[in-house]
């Protein structure tokens, strides 16, 4: 084989291998971080600060002061993303659902990983608390869960997760989601940095 | 003649790899509405699961259907649900006194049109599969999963729960991984410490 057939051939080679690892740089950013520490569901806000929405008439006035509070709390991670209150339509509503398991649920809609809509609906089946009353659900613990969820940090489920505030379920006068875990500090400086 | 080939390879890659990156990108720009539910769920103990269900059954899954029905999540809108028809093979405890052979179980998920519903906390169904329902009554026949993910487990081999997600809930609730014959033993002896 000649010199020149071999330098061709090693400068395609060369030029193959950069094409692949580019392929592969561009697949992992693309694909949606998921750790074990925390689990981002891959779409986000496109703009912040993102409004809550409380003027629905089912949710309760005595709930301002906790669910400022679980606003305050994301809002104090060193992430530029943060949340106040305004009339967007992202509503937070409450409704009698029935003895279902879930006491609170967050819905959100997002078309092309953008987030476009986000609500949270509390099921008044269930006892509230904004004091930490021992037989009820305590409203700031869940309104901060729930408001991760507006950050798409998911649920987690397992046994070294139960400190954080995203773990999946919550006890009766539980008050511990109330403040963030590492993890959940991790997720949203990850997710909006 | 060898260079021309060489350098021929080299454009098609490069052409391939490029079509492919720009159809990634518009299929991204262009995604379909999806729908994300996460609920929060009351966390369970092996009693309150049990007391709090209106049945479980073990049964198999007949058959699936996607269907729109009306929010109890959100105000103007439908929900996308999955109801899963199963056929049941036994009641484990049954309050009710329900005599139903089949149940329609239904679950948030799914994708009709242009939309799509989707819920972690919301547990999947297999046509054939062979599950464990801890029932919430929701009319005379149809059925959701009392507290979501916390109350359907697959069998399969005599074991239950057949994926991690499904194992770290299930020993969170009841302590340990179990056979069927162990967990029906502790249903049973469940039932009756509920009963006095």
């Amino acid at each position: 084989m000649s010199l020149n057939k071999k330098n061709i051939i090693t400068k395609n080679i060369t030029i193959l291998f950069v094409i692949s690892i580019a392929l592969v740089v561009f697949s992992i950013l693309t694909t949606p971080l998921t750790t074990k520490a925390y689990s981002y569901a891959g779409h986000k806000w496109s703009s912040y600060p993102v409004s809550v929405d409380v003027s629905d008439a089912s949710f309760p006035s005595s709930w301002t002061t906790a669910l400022a509070g679980g606003m305050s709390t994301w809002n104090g991670a060193s992430s530029p993303f943060y949340f106040n209150v305004g009339n967007s339509g992202h509503q937070v509503t409450c409704s009698n659902n029935g003895n279902n398991g879930a006491p609170a649920i967050t819905t959100t809609t997002y078309s092309g990983g953008i987030i476009l809509d986000c609500d949270i609906n509390f099921n008044t089946y269930y006892s509230w608390s904004t004091s930490g009353g021992s037989t009820s659900l305590d409203v700031q613990s869940v309104v901060t869960h729930e408001l991760g969820h507006w950050l798409k940090l998911n649920d987690l489920n397992g046994g070294s997760d139960t400190e954080k505030t995203m773990y999946g379920s919550i006890y009766f006068g539980e008050t511990k989601k109330r403040s963030l875990d590492t993890d959940d500090l991790n997720g949203i400086n990850a997710i909006y940095p | 003649m060898n260079k021309k080939i060489i350098s021929f390879s080299l454009i098609a890659i490069i052409v391939v790899a490029g079509s492919i990156v720009v159809f990634n990108l518009f299929n991204r720009s262009s995604e379909k509405t999806v729908t994300k539910v996460d609920a929060i769920l009351i966390k369970a103990t092996p009693e309150e699961i049990v007391k709090q269900s209106d049945g479980i059954i073990i049964g198999t899954v007949e058959s699936l259907q996607v269907v729109k029905a009306p929010s109890d999540l959100r105000t103007n809108e439908d929900d996308i649900v999955t109801n899963a028809n199963i056929l049941v093979e036994k009641y484990l405890f049954n309050p009710k006194n329900l005599s139903l052979p089949k149940v329609t179980v239904q679950t948030i998920g799914g994708t009709i049109d242009n939309k799509t519903m989707i819920s972690e906390d919301s547990p999947i169904f297999q046509k054939g599969e062979k599950v464990i329902v801890f029932l919430h009554q929701k009319n005379d026949t149809t059925f959701t999963v009392y507290g979501w993910s916390q109350g359907k487990y697959t069998i399969l081999n005599d074991k239950l729960a057949d994926n991690q997600n499904e194992r770290d809930i299930f020993k969170s609730i009841f302590g340990k991984e179990m056979t069927i014959t162990e967990f029906e033993k502790q249903i049973e002896l469940l039932v009756l410490s509920i009963k006095k």
